[in-house]
Order: C-alpha cells, then structure tokens, then sequence
C-alpha cells in the first residue's frame, strides 16, 4: 500500500465543492491521485474508459469513489446502480457524498449497495473533519485486496 | 099423374130395395126361397092346370095351340126355374101361365065378361106389386090374348061344348081351382109384402134396441172411463149410483157403498176434506135446499185439491135426486200455480237484473220494459209503454239512434252506443245489444242496454293513470324502454326514442333491436337478454353510445324481467341512467387527482432540490471562508481573491435561485386575464428582450410571419419565447452559424409550434429530463435548470404540451409545443 498511489474518483458537478474534496484532502494528504469528473455520465465513461477517457491510463481504476447524487445527465443513483451491477466494478467502495439528507436518496442509496452514505456539513470545520476523517478511514485504516 | 105413379113406383121400390138391403141375409134368403117356392108350386099346379083343360076340352080347333102353349110353358118353367131371373120374372112366369088357364077357362065357360075384368085387373095387380114395365107387359100380354081368344072364340075355333055343367067339369073346378090358386097366391103376396113390412118393422125395432143398448153401454163406458167421479143419489138419500172413479178417488171400499147409504160414505169421505166441518156442512145445506145446486172446491188433508158439481136429476119436473161430480184438479191447480211462480220467477229475474231491458214491437215502440229501465230511467213503465224507444236516447242524438234502431229492425245492426237520457236530463253511457224474437207471438226486438258508467270512469281513470305513468316515465331523465319476450319494443320513452333517433314511439313499438340498432349492436343486446327473459336474472351494465349529436354518452342501468299475471316472464323492462356527467366528474377527479399527485411530487422535489440546491452555494461559502481564513493565516495571499469570487459567485447563484424559485411558483397560477395574442408577435418581442444574448452568441432569428393567434396569459407566452431563444442561444456550442427558427408546423389535431436551433443538440435519452426543475445536462452552463422547467409549466398552464426533438450532440435541437387555438 505504501507507495502506491491511491486513487480517488470524484464524481462532483459543483466545480466550488469539488474544489473544496480536493483542497482538504491535500490538506491532510491523505489522496494521492483524486479525478474529477463533472456528471454521471463522465463518471461511467471513466470507469469504463470511454470516449475522452478511452486512452491508457486515462482512468485507472479507483480504490474508492465520491459519489454526488444530484448529477448533470445521470444521476449518482444511477451511475450507483451501474457500478454495483458490474462485477468488476462492484468492489470499489462508492461513498456517497451529498447535500442531500433526504430519507428516500439515503434509503435508495443503500438499497443499491452504497458502501457509505455522506451529508456535506454546511459547517467548514465539520466539512474539513469529515474529509480527513473520511480520507483516513477510507485511504488508511481501510484495507483492501488491492 | 102417369109420373107421379112412376115416382111412387120407384120410390117404392127403391124403399123396398133399401130395406130388403138392409135386412140381414138370413131373412132375404128365407124371403126369396118362399116366393120361389110359391112360384115353382104355382108353376106345377099350373102345368097340371093346363093339362087337364085341354084334356077336358071340348074341342080344339086351333090344334097350333098345343105346341105354343108347350113352348110358352117351357119357356116360362125356364124363367121359372132359372135362379138367376129377376124376381119379378119368376113370379110373373107362373102368374102369367095361370092367367092365361084362367082365360082359357072362362072363354070356354062363355064368361067372356069375367075375362075381361081380369085382363084388365091383373096388369093393374101387376102394376102395383111390380113396376111399370111389369104392368105394361102384362097388359100387353092380356091384350094379346084377349085378342087371340076372342078371335078363337068368334071364329068358332074354340068353342064350349053345350050343356056341359061347368060346375062339375073338370075344367071348370081347375080353373075354378086356378083363380082360388091365384087369389090365394095373390093373398101369398100380400101376406109376403105384409110379412116383409112386419119383418121391416121388427126389425126396426130390434135396430131400435140395439141402439139404446149401445147408447147404454157408450154412457156406461163413459160414466165409467170419465176422470171424474160421480156418485148419484136419489131423493130419499140412497145411491142410485155411482162410477169407479168416485171409489178410486176417495178409496171408498166397495162394500161401504154396497149398502146404497149415502151417509157412510159422506162421513168416510169428509174425514179425508181439510175441513171437514164446513164440507159437511155444505153438503148438508144442499140436501136442504133441494133446489139449489153447487160448484165448490175443496182441499184434502193429502193435498189433492177436488172440485164439486152438485146437480139436480130431473125427471120431467119432479127432482128424483142429486148427481155429484168430483173432479181432481190438483194437476191442473199445480200447473196453475207452476205458472204463475215461473211468470213471478220471470218477473223478478227480468225486473232484478242490472241492465236495461227493452221490448220493442216491429215498429220499434216500447212493448215491455224492466224496473232497472224505470229505476234508471226515473220514469213509470206507463211513461214508457208504446212510446218509440227513440224517447231514451238524447235529443241531439235521436237521428243517430234512428238510423241504429232502423237497421236493427232491419236485422242489419245488433248494437248501438248512443247513450240513453234519464227523465232529468242525465245521460248515461250504455252499450246495446239487439236480439231479434217473439213478444206475444209477434216479431219483437230484445234490447240489453248495459249501463257502463262505472266502465267508463274506471277507462279515464285507466287512461288517466297510463298518461300519469306515461308522463313519468316520460320526464325521468333516464331511459326506459319495455320489450315483449320477442324481444319487440312495446315502451319506449323520450330519451330512449331521443337516443334511437326518432321522433315518436310509434317509429320504434313492435320492433326488434335488429330492424333499429346495427346487426354487431343488435347481437349484443340480445345476448344480454337472453338470461333475462329466459331465466328471469337481472342484468347491469355500464355502456356507451353516441347520440345523434355526435357527444359520447355514457349510461349505467339494469334490464329486469317483468311478469304477467301468472307470474311468467312476460318481457323485460331496462332503465339506464345518463352517467356521462359522473364519468366526466370522476375523469375530472382522476385528472386532478393525478395533477394533484404531480403537483406533490413536484412539490416534494422542490422542496428535495431547494433543500439541496440551496445548500449547495451555502457549503460553498462557508467553505471557502475557512479557506479564506485558512489562506490569511498561512500567508498564502494568492489564494484570497480566488476564494472570494467563488464565494460571490455562490452568493450570485443563490440569489438567483431563489429568484427564479419564485418565478417558477408563480407560473402555476395565471394572474394575466388570457387573451388573444399573435404568436408571431409575440416571438418577436421575446427574441427584443433577449437581444443582448443573442447578440452575442450572433444567432441569427428567423421568425416565421403566419403564426396563429392564440389565447392566454400574454407575458407567460412571451417568457416561452424568451426562455426557449434564451436556451438556444446558451447551447449553440461551438457553432459557427448559430440560427435559431421559430415557425409553425400542422400537427395531428392543432398546430406544432417549434423553435429550432443548431446547436449542441441533446441525446435522446436526456431529452425529457432536460423539463425537469433544475435539470442541467452541462454541470458548467450558466442558469440553474429551471429555465426549461418554467416553460413547460407554462405550456401546460394553457393546456398545451412541449417536447424537444433533436437528434443528438451537435445536430441541434427542435422545441416543439402546442397551444389551444384562439376560437
């Protein structure tokens, strides 16, 4: 693990929060690597390697992914669904991370195999903590086969 | 004179004729053989006579004569003998022969004068005991001999011997002899004719007694054979007699009356009389009163009812008794009073019964009426009694009546509806009928007028209540139809013939659904039917139908089976309810229900996205204000102005947020009164107010000038415009012409605006998406999403719908939507 850089794909359509993810994560640095896509629809061509993704290593494979649910073209629960259906995708651990503390999104996000389910603190300091937090829980103490 | 002799000879005879004829055989055989013996003995002696005068004669010169006389006396045995000569042959023959003896003999005694008395006198005997022929014969035949023996005589050719004492001579005694024989055969005769008139007499009287003796035995017989019973008496009191019917009637025994007592059996017959008293009395009475006689009747204690005769016998003057007839008219009292029941039976039969009952002579004048006319009628059967009928019926109504009754004489008409009148002036609805038969054995009409007053009121009153029912059934909203178990149509009401298309019920009545509905229809309903009338079931159904109008009628109703009045399935009976207005209802409720629901869910996602999109911008400056604080206190300045403009951007989003969260809340209400606007207008003014943008894009708008008008809220259509143009012009990409086309396009049912552009385009897949509230396909574009969801709830607004057609990235977009026409 040490050594190898960890990947993080975030899937964020709020260009200020992804800023935000990317900021507190290199504060704490606990990413290595973390790829920003705008929509639901970029997120799926990246893990599949599709259209601007199709290169090599354009889009290696994530070790988690941050998921936003309200997203341009397809929605988080849909690119959810999408991953949790591909057996070699199924494993990466999707958390999602949302504005929305909605019942009915936390109960859908479950329902469809979400490892994690997230709500944005209005709060920066709770914002930073949950990031670091999530980032060495996530990145650090979580093992993982790969 | 010669007549009169001839009448009476004739008469005579045909008396004796009648009376020999009327003897019986044995008399007329003994009469005939007497005066056939009398004549044959006659004949004999005469014979002998004649014999012995010529054998004693003195001479004869005329010897002709012997043979003559043989001849004449062969000829008169002849006649004699022969059985079938008349009688008065036979007893002329020998009457004759001895005449001529008897001349002979006189001649020859010289007695010429005696002769001639004799042969004057015998034709006279003749003629009185025979007839006239009988007479003039033997005249005739005296004359002859007179004639030939006076010419014997004077010629000498007979002669009488002298001195020859005739009274010793032979000759002489026999003709002597002859004339006793002839006097003593005419006194035969006499006897004979004396005998016959004696015969005749006794025999008269015999006829005599015979017929009192059958006259006895006739009154006998009917004394007996009479059914009366008759019992004389005499005047000392004893029965004289009496018949077997008198016995049988009283059952009298024999004995009682065998006495000849009068009062036993009086006592015997009043213990049988009712009462007994005043019979005997009566009976008393008139054997005091011997002059009086009586009739009187009587009843007896076993019902039979006698009737009395008491008559007086008289003989000459004096009263010898007193003959009672009994006579039993119990039949005939029956039969009496049988009729008299049977013409009250009649009377009371004729007089009870409800109707009217006229008797009417040929000339249609009343002979009889019953009480029912007069109680009816309110006048007597006097008032009536040989009055033309015509007087029954109202005036005005009179000539009609004529003419009915007429016919009805005629034979031609057996009924008549004119009403009858009451003596007030009331009129009573009848209805006549006629029998032609006999009154009194006369040809007589019989007319049966039936007072149908009470039929009458209970016909309105049956009218009334079917034009009530009618009038119901009729004003109910509802169809309602009747069929027959042929499924033929027998009611139908307004609806139902205003659904059916016609115009009166008569169009439908006795008509199958196959002769009115089309034969898919027809098969439909009678299916339905079926179990209806076959088994009695009730049928529901909900249905639809078009009616003449062309509007879509939806109806909701039962068939049910009505039943006859033995309780059979006689036809059904279908009512169905107009529930178009319901359906319109409940589509009405289900389309709010369902707008309600969308509302909700819009609501839900409003209220999801606001709470998310909201926060969005919030995060965003509370985080970077601790970047911001975070940049101040590591000294990492460059940082600053960064963090500051994306937390006045997030500031300028939420502003904007929330201002267009409060536009798009007040497009679900239209707060402008809806009028007619160009939309081509319209277009134009909206592509003015987002001139700025399209300017810099340099899109170029093209706006087609024959857009129709529309009606609605004028600023909301504008924003349709606006927004669309608006959107074009943000997505036009990287396009080196971007052109944006607004026109209109003939849609299915109305007119398809469209505002095309040739932009980005939009894959299929997020082309409804792209409606929904904040729904961005680019996370980097300007606007927050609402700007599409805005139209379409405007669009909607007006009842119109939108859609976009684009057929992919980079081949532009088409948005279409429909608007009602302005009317």
């Amino acid at each position: 693990m040490i050594g190898e850089p960890l990947i993080v794909l975030l899937v964020e359509d709020n260009p200020a929060h992804a800023e935000m993810v990317i900021r507190s994560f290199q504060e704490h640095r606990v990413a290595n690597k973390i790829y920003h896509v705008l929509d639901g629809e970029a997120a799926l061509d990246f893990l599949y390697h599709r259209r601007q993704f199709s290169g090599p290593d354009v889009s290696p494979r994530p070790h988690i992914i941050l998921l936003d649910l309200r997203l341009p073209k397809i929605s988080g629960l849909q690119v959810l669904q999408e991953i949790k259906k591909d057996e070699n995708l199924l494993s990466i651990p999707v958390i999602i991370l949302t504005t929305s503390e909605a019942e009915r999104d936390l109960a859908m996000a479950y329902e469809n195999h979400t490892n994690s389910y997230l709500v944005k603190p209005i709060d920066f300091a709770k914002f930073s903590q949950l990031i670091n937090d999530l980032g060495l829980y996530w990145l650090a103490w979580n093992r993982q086969p790969w | 004179m010669q007549k009169t002799n001839d009448d009476l000879s004739t008469h005579l005879k045909q008396e004796w004729n009648k009376r020999l004829a009327s003897l019986p055989p044995d008399i007329r055989i003994w009469r005939q053989q007497l005066a056939y013996g009398i004549s044959r003995a006659a004949f004999i002696f005469s014979v002998i006579a004649l014999i012995s005068g010529f054998y004693y004669a003195h001479s004869i010169e005329a010897v002709w004569l012997i043979p003559f006389y043989i001849i004449l006396v062969a000829l008169l045995g002849l006649v004699t003998f022969i059985p079938q000569a008349s009688y008065t042959l036979r007893a002329l023959g020998p009457l004759i022969l001895i005449y001529i003896m008897v001349c002979l003999d006189m001649f020859e005694a010289g007695r010429t004068g005696s002769a001639r008395v004799l042969l004057v006198a015998l034709p006279v005997l003749s003629l009185l005991f025979f007839d006239l022929r009988a007479g003039i014969l033997t005249l005739g035949f005296s004359l002859l001999t007179l004639a030939v023996f006076g010419w014997l005589y004077t010629t000498g050719q007979l002669s009488v011997v002298p001195g020859v004492d005739t009274s010793t001579n032979p000759t002489i005694w026999l003709s002597n002899s002859t004339l006793f024989t002839l006097i003593a055969v005419l006194l035969l005769v006499s006897a004979d004719y004396l005998i016959k008139r004696l015969i005749i007499a006794m025999r008269k009287l015999a006829l005599n007694v015979e017929a009192n003796e059958k006259l006895l035995s006739l009154q006998q017989t009917v004394f007996d054979a009479t059914v009366d019973g008759i019992l004389a008496v005499d005047h000392t009191g004893s029965i004289t007699t009496f018949n077997r019917r008198f016995l049988e009637m009283w059952a009298i025994p024999e004995e009682m009356v065998a006495g000849r007592s009068n009062a036993a059996s009086l006592a015997f017959v009043a213990e049988q009389v009712e009462n007994s008293e005043g019979f005997v009395a009566r009976v008393r009475e008139l054997y005091a009163h011997p002059q009086e006689e009586g009739d009187d009747i009587f009843t007896l204690k076993d019902g039979r009812i006698f009737e009395r005769y008491s008559r007086l016998q008289r003989l000459g003057d004096e009263i010898v008794g007193r003959v009672w007839v009994f006579r039993d008219i119990t039949a005939e009292k029956r039969a009496a009073e049988t009729l008299r029941q049977s013409q009250r039976n009649f009377d009371l039969f004729f007089n009870t019964i409800d109707d009217l009952l006229f008797v009417l002579d040929d000339q249609g004048n009343i002979i009889h009426v019953n009480q029912t006319v007069c109680r009816k009628l309110g006048c007597t059967e006097a008032e009536l009694i040989g009055q033309p009928v015509l007087v029954v019926h109202p005036p005005e109504r009179q000539a009609e009546a004529a003419r009915i009754v007429a016919a009805m004489l005629a034979g031609e008409a057996e009924f008549c509806p004119v009403p009858v009148i009451t003596k007030d002036g009331r009129q009573i609805p009848v209805e006549t009928r006629v029998i032609v038969g006999e009154w009194d054995g006369r040809p007589a009409l019989f007319g049966v007028t039936r007072d149908i007053s009470q039929l009458k009121l209970s016909e309105e009153t049956l009218a009334r209540e079917r034009n009530l029912l009618r009038a119901v059934v009729d004003t109910l909203p509802d169809i309602i139809f009747a069929k027959d178990r042929n499924g033929r149509k027998i009611l139908s009401n307004r609806n139902d013939q205003w659904v059916m298309g016609v115009s009166s019920e008569a169009e439908v009545v006795g008509k199958t659904d196959w002769e009115v509905y089309p034969a898919e229809l027809a098969a439909k309903y009678t299916a339905e039917e079926q179990p209806v009338l076959a088994e009695g079931r009730t049928f529901e159904s909900e249905g639809s139908f078009v009616d003449p109008l062309g509007q879509l009628h939806w109806v909701f109703g039962s068939k049910r089976p009505f039943r006859n009045h033995a309780g059979e399935i006689a036809g059904l009976v279908g009512i169905y309810h107009d529930i178009t207005q319901l359906k319109q209802a409940a589509a009405e409720r289900e389309a709010l229900i369902a707008d309600l629901e969308a509302k909700n869910a819009e609501l839900e996602r409003f209220t999801y996205t606001v709470s998310h999109d909201l926060k969005s911008p919030l995060i965003t400056i509370k985080g970077f204000l601790g970047f911001l604080e975070q940049d101040v206190v590591r000294g990492h300045l460059d940082q600053v102005n960064h963090d500051i403009a994306l937390i006045a951007d997030a500031a300028d989003k939420m502003q904007q947020l929330l201002d267009e969260l409060l536009e798009l809340s007040r497009i679900g209400r239209l707060v402008n009164p809806p009028q007619t606007v160009s939309l081509t207008e319209l277009a134009h003014e909206a592509a003015g107010l987002v001139a700025g943008q399209l300017m810099t894009r340099g899109v170029q708008v093209d706006i087609a000038p024959d857009m129709p008008p529309v009606t609605g809220d004028r600023p909301r259509l504008r924003e349709v415009f606006e927004n669309l143009l608006s959107n074009a012009a943000k997505f036009m990409g990287d396009q080196p012409h971007p052109r944006v086309e607004i026109g209109v396009q003939h849609g299915e049912t109305s007119p398809v605006i469209y505002v095309r552009d040739n932009g980005i385009g939009i894959e299929p897949q997020y082309q409804e998406k792209v409606f929904g509230l904040f729904e961005k396909l680019d996370a980097v574009s300007e606007g927050t999403g609402i700007g599409l969801a805005i139209v379409k709830r405007i669009v909607e607004t007006h009842g119109g719908q939108i859609w976009v057609e684009s057929e992919g990235q980079g081949r532009g977009s088409t948005f279409c939507f429909t608007l009602p026409q302005s009317s």
